[in-house]
């Protein structure tokens, strides 16, 4: 009997050995975990379904990367001469480093295109034999190492050797660049712990408004974050270890906060036994009187304000229209005519393209359902139209402004209303019959999760820019600008007027290809 | 309603997903769609629904009202008034509450609020008071309700044709009884024609007097089941890999025996 057990024992010891994953020996499991979930997240990216139902979104994104690089890259050399011209008493990388701050800002609000959250990573090896803090980590230190942080090297070498080389050579250069990417890492976990509480509660994005904010207004009012710059900074390119030790102090804080943060984030998800009960049930009851009709104009109210996707959209959509209305209306930036007409017809049109761009992309969730009900996409399709004709009577009232300063007159205020809800919308329907992959209801607006194909950007600038051009087409036909705003008030009504004709061609084209959408749907479906 | 299944065919890629000469489901008919994973079960079921399209062939429907005879599901939609179907959540609209989800069919269906309600009242065993009255969204349920939700919308306005893919999947042991019980109660008091599919031989036994056996996309066989009578050939059917398996099974070695392993010693050495 011993022996029989002791040879058991061992026998089961090595058939373990044989299917336990590498994890097990100390020194090793770390590394080991890293580069396996390094490797996955590069398939997670590679193969995520927008680039297999698009290959264009993947050209689209390194086109998108390639611009911004350039961009950066032009600014790079730019920057050095303006500062010279706009700030003759001090040297440009002094005039950088007392205005860092905008650098953090535009690469936090840049990091919310792509980058991932760490908590929502974790939970597939919750029940792997793997701890949880080091997943956790494996994911941190990945998100610190990302090649996106690295982006800024575009900017500040060029800017670097141009204003530093001379003076300090190339370890000034080095410690400059180093110093900034150092920081920025830092502003990259500061992100995830933005995010991560704006997840747990919207008006947590009242966080880095305040600290960015506050920063802003000091930087107005005693000049202190614009010394701290430059004196942090000047300590970068001179090597000078408090500057550096700061800033490590800086990125160990803020990443241990992040991790902190997230175990709590990852417990919770894990254990989660949230209260699911809505506190009310609104039934739309006027909407009974529309029939068929009013019933999915009651569906799109419900999609478009129980879930997170279409709320943020929303929300977004109105921040920036009434940003652009008070630029429009209280500053002199925008004052020439193509501006003016932009921010009419855009202001009119965001909060429709926002959601028409997706048209039938999240109603491919419940796709099936819908298709087995005859002609209810036809319904849906007419909800969709006059529930977006309605959302329009908010910029109405948000162009008020505009019009009260005169930067606006009540007709091309109702000129950009009727050629959005005529021809911008007529543009944008179109995307029912193209669209086929389905957008999750309650995962990020943006980023990797995004799904512009080349038509979608196609229409979505057409809706934007067509208008315009034609306003400004016929300025250059009619001396008296009244014509052109006459002729696109025409237009837009008769599109308007044609709705149903051109709503009906939607839906007999969507029919038409629905076996090549549906099959798209259903293979893009979370 | 009468289902005509002509020489369908579909492929996904070099897959053969249904390869059906000729099949035929008459009035009143309970045929119950048997066979293993990736045999082409929901495919057919999609087929039928006009929610995949067929390489070859087609299906047509005739209604008991004489308004569609042997009409193609592919150049008509007004079969879809006279069925309800249930193959997975996508059939469910989740950020409803199910009252809401009830409504919304019901009157897609032209069905009256007090109509609904007295329909829903027949479920109300099924539901087990969980469902109904709840303020709690679709996408909140467990797997189990939502399947229940699933089942009753297709079953809501009293469709001539009843197309439910795999019904007893998530439900608990009670709720099972009650669907099967539901069901045959539908088919026998109704008349419609009810289509099942399942991986469980026992319900489907029970449950439905006609059985298809499919595989790699073809029916092999049409099984009338008279009180179960179906159940030996299918188990039967069922069982030869498991034999065939275990005939060429290698004999364990004796040290593997259990309870000498269990059994530590109070000293090893």
């Amino acid at each position: 009997m011993v022996k029989c057990f002791h040879r058991d024992e061992n026998k089961t010891k090595s058939n373990a050995e044989s299917v336990t994953p590498s994890y097990t020996p100390m020194n090793n499991r770390f590394a080991t975990l890293l580069k396996d979930i390094r490797q996955q997240r590069k398939l997670s990216a590679k193969r995520h379904p927008m680039y297999k139902n698009n290959k264009f979104g993947k050209y689209f994104m390194f086109l998108f990367a390639l611009i911004w690089v350039g961009y950066l890259v032009l600014f790079g050399f730019l920057l050095p001469a303006i500062f010279r011209e706009e700030v003759p008493g001090m040297e440009p990388y002094n005039v950088l480093n007392g205005g860092m701050w905008y650098i953090f800002i535009i690469d936090f609000l840049m990091r919310f295109m792509g980058q991932k959250l760490p908590a929502s990573e974790v939970k597939p090896y919750a029940v792997l034999p793997v701890r949880k803090r080091d997943v956790l980590d494996c994911h941190l230190l990945l998100n610190g190492i990302d090649a996106y942080n690295f982006i800024w090297i575009f900017l500040l070498l060029p800017f670097g050797c141009m204003t530093l080389w001379k003076f300090f050579g190339l370890g000034g250069l080095l410690g400059f660049v180093l110093g900034y990417l150092i920081l920025i890492i830092a502003n990259g976990y500061w992100h995830s712990i933005c995010r991560t509480l704006m997840n747990e509660h919207i008006l947590w994005v009242l966080l880095p408004i305040a600290v960015y904010g506050g920063i802003i207004a000091l930087m107005v009012t005693t000049k202190w974050p614009n010394t701290i710059g430059m004196e942090w900074g000047e300590g970068f390119i001179k090597w000078e270890p408090l500057a550096f030790l700061a800033a490590l102090a800086v990125l160990a804080l803020l990443f241990w906060l992040c991790r902190v943060m997230q175990l709590r984030i990852v417990d919770k998800e894990i254990a989660r036994t949230k209260s699911t009960k809505l506190k009310h049930v609104r039934d739309y009851k006027f909407l009974d009187r529309f029939g068929e009709i009013g019933e999915y104009l009651r569906l799109e109210i419900k999609l478009l304000t129980r879930n997170k996707v279409p709320k943020v959209q929303f929300r977004t959509g109105l921040i920036l229209m009434i940003m652009f209305s008070v630029f429009l209306a209280f500053t002199e930036v925008y004052d020439d005519n193509f501006m003016r007409y932009f921010i009419a017809i855009y202001n009119f049109s965001v909060l429709g393209v926002m959601v028409l761009s997706q048209c039938m992309m999240f109603e491919g969730n419940y796709l099936d359902g819908l298709m087995s009900r005859k002609e209810s996409i036809l319904s849906l399709l007419k909800a969709k139209y006059y529930l977006q004709c309605a959302i329009c009577v908010v910029p109405l009232l948000v162009m008020i402004a505009p019009v009260v300063k005169g930067k606006l007159s009540v007709l091309d205020m109702f000129a950009a209303f009727f050629i959005t809800i005529g021809f911008v919308f007529f543009i944008m329907f179109q995307l029912a019959v193209y669209n086929k992959s389905t957008m999750n209801l309650n995962e990020k607006v943006m980023g990797r999760n995004s799904t512009s194909n080349w038509f979608q950007t196609m229409l979505i600038m057409g809706g934007f820019f067509l208008p315009v051009i034609l306003i400004m087409a016929l300025n250059a036909i009619f001396p008296d600008g009244r014509v052109s705003v006459w002729i696109t008030l025409v237009i837009g009504i008769a599109f308007t007027l044609a709705h149903p004709l051109w709503l009906r061609n939607v839906y007999k084209r969507f029919m038409k290809r629905r076996y090549v959408n549906m099959a798209g749907f259903r293979a893009s479906r979370p | 309603m009468i289902i005509s299944i002509n020489n369908l065919h579909k492929k996904f890629g070099s897959v053969i997903a249904a390869n059906i000469d000729s099949y035929l489901i008459g009035h009143g008919d309970m045929v119950g769609l048997v066979g293993n994973n990736g045999a082409g079960k929901t495919t057919l079921f999609r087929l039928i629904l006009d929610l995949l399209k067929a390489d070859e062939g087609n299906v047509t429907v005739s209604t008991n009202d004489g308004s569609l005879n042997d009409a193609d599901v592919t150049s008509t939609e007004e079969w879809k008034r006279h069925t309800g179907a249930f193959i997975d959540e996508s059939f469910l609209i989740d950020y409803l509450t199910p009252d809401e989800y009830f409504a919304f069919l019901g009157r897609m269906f032209g069905m009256k609020k007090e109509a609904v309600n007295e329909r829903l009242e027949h479920f109300r065993p099924f539901f087990n008071g969980e469902i109904l009255g709840e303020k709690k969204l679709i996408r909140d349920y467990s797997m189990g309700n939502k399947q229940k939700i699933g089942i009753v919308s297709a079953m809501l306005h009293s469709p001539e044709l009843l197309i439910l893919d795999e019904p007893f999947n998530f439900l608990d042991p009670s709720s099972q009884a009650i669907i099967k019980h539901l069901l045959a109660a539908y088919n026998r008091e109704t008349g419609a024609t009810v289509l099942i599919s399942s991986h469980n031989l026992d319900h489907t036994v029970e449950v439905c007097p006609r059985i298809a056996l499919l595989e790699h996309g073809v029916i092999l066989r049409d099984i009338a089941n008279v009180e179960g009578s179906a159940k030996t050939e299918l188990d039967t059917y069922f069982d030869a890999p498991v034999q065939a398996a275990e005939a060429t099974e290698v004999p364990q070695p004796e040290t593997l025996e259990g309870p000498e392993i269990l059994e530590k010693p109070e000293n090893p050495e």
